[in-house]
């Protein structure tokens, strides 16, 4: 579980629905350097609260058929996607909310409210020695952890996974980033963070930059 | 898909391609079913191919190779044997690439080797070619010299996306892994980001050089994982003992 993605993910399958939540909750004694989930946020302009992101991840679970995330109540979440990565096959993602949550049989791992929210996104059940890399693409928008202080940019939430990337918006520098980060420009001149834990733990990752032009 | 490091220049990139392990494979069908003389014409194909064209690799006629998400998984074998199996998942994401090199490392050798799909799990055929053949398939910096394994893939790679492989084989080196005084060390150089080394069965832990994690599987034997967060090699140093 990453909770500061301000969402909650679930891969879910009919035969084996019970266990996504042990997978979405690794114990501290699962292997670290062989998970496979990544994620890259691309922030937006910080006024607008809102950043893209992506995740990929793998499932090898046998007859495994569908993703879930349940959305973090005061979280909104927009623009789902979602493919396969072996194969490029567009998957159909959907927002799910309330009522209809429970009348397509979700389970959410948790009591459905009438303002809980998922995407849901079905493919193709897993086949026995196969697996599936998967990309699921949103928009999603927090205040809270992603703002402006004065002329500052803040971005200050919780990475759970090993690997994560935060790529700053155009025009922007970077000025402070509370935990070790291998830093690059992207082929657009934006700058990239590349965070590694190698941990099972989380970082609480503060970063901040300014406009470019106004370092100038 | 995480392949950050490599996009800080070619020399990383070469790094961690260059700390892959592949030995020199042994004489063997890289067809699933096929006869050993398939292996040795194309053994024999790349060693002439390769012999005949000494000097710089020709301009990639291919886009350059890029991969990405790899993982290597050591299982020590018998102790005093220097054999240690060999399981390395990585993802091909050059958009349409339909081969795959793997590095072969020299002077080392390799059995049972075996590639496999990961996203089906059926195994891929694979062969033997020259250095120079991989620099035209895109592998960039590419020795003539050098002795790669080209895996022909199930499916062109899509756009942004991968095809995502399991390579197999039986290392031996003996430098790497041999036993001194009472213990068992494994020292080696490791250019993969994310590893992991299973001790023998019956073995426990002493030493350890680099921050790592230490597991108990199911069958009863030590694990210890780590990701090397730096860019240059990890040089690994374990060391283990046989338990009374």
């Amino acid at each position: 579980m990453r909770p500061g993605l301000s969402l909650r993910m679930l891969a879910a399958g009919w035969a084996v629905a019970n266990a996504a939540f042990a997978q979405e909750a690794p114990t501290r004694l699962q292997e670290r350097a062989h998970q496979d989930r990544d994620i890259v946020y691309f922030l937006r302009d910080p006024e607008t609260h809102s950043f893209d992101l992506y995740h990929d991840y793998t499932e090898a679970r046998e007859g495994t058929d569908r993703y879930i995330n349940v959305v973090r109540k005061g979280s909104t979440v927009s623009n789902p996607a979602a493919r396969i990565l072996d194969t490029g096959e567009q998957l159909k993602a959907e927002i799910v909310r309330g009522n209809a949550i429970t009348a397509a049989g979700l389970d959410i791992g948790e009591p459905v409210r009438p303002d809980s929210e998922v995407v849901l996104v079905r493919f193709t059940p897993v086949a026995r020695g196969a697996s599936v890399r998967l990309r699921i693409s949103e928009t999603y928008a927090d205040p809270e952890r992603y703002r402006v202080e004065g002329e500052e940019l803040v971005w200050d939430r919780s990475f759970g996974r090993p690997r994560n990337a935060v790529v700053l918006p155009a025009g922007w520098i970077l000025t402070a980033s509370s935990i070790p980060a291998v830093v690059s420009e992207t082929a657009d001149g934006r700058i990239r963070l590349d965070f590694v834990n190698p941990r099972p733990d989380e970082i609480g990752v503060l970063i901040k930059a300014r406009r470019r032009s106004r370092a100038r | 898909m995480i392949a950050s490091v490599k996009s800080l220049g070619r020399e990383s990139s070469r790094r961690l391609i260059g700390g892959q392990d592949v030995g020199v494979p042994a004489p063997r069908s890289v067809v699933p079913g096929a006869h050993n003389a398939q292996y040795v014409l194309a053994l024999l194909i790349a060693v002439s191919s390769a012999a005949a064209a000494p000097g710089p690799s020709p301009p990639p006629s291919a886009p350059a190779q890029t991969e990405a998400d790899e993982y290597t998984r050591y299982e020590l074998l018998e102790p005093g044997t220097g054999r240690f199996r060999i399981r390395y998942e990585v993802t091909a994401t050059t958009s349409g690439a339909t081969r795959f090199f793997n590095p072969i490392r020299k002077g080392s050798v390799a059995t049972d080797e075996a590639v496999s799909d990961r996203l089906t799990g059926r195994p891929l055929r694979f062969a033997v070619v020259s250095g120079r053949e991989a620099g035209a398939g895109g592998v960039s910096e590419a020795d003539p010299s050098d002795q790669y394994i080209a895996v022909q893939l199930p499916r062109p790679v899509p756009p942004e996306g991968g095809v995502r492989l399991l390579i197999e084989k039986t290392y031996q080196d003996v430098k790497s892994y041999f036993v001194e005084a009472d213990h068992i060390v494994f020292s080696r150089p490791l250019g993969i980001k994310r590893n992991a080394v299973a001790l023998p069965a019956g073995y426990e832990l002493i030493a350890c050089n680099v921050p790592a994690q230490v597991l108990t599987e199911a069958d009863g034997r030590v694990v210890v994982s780590f990701i090397n967060t730096f860019p240059g090699q990890a040089a690994v140093v374990l060391k283990a003992r046989r338990l009374p």
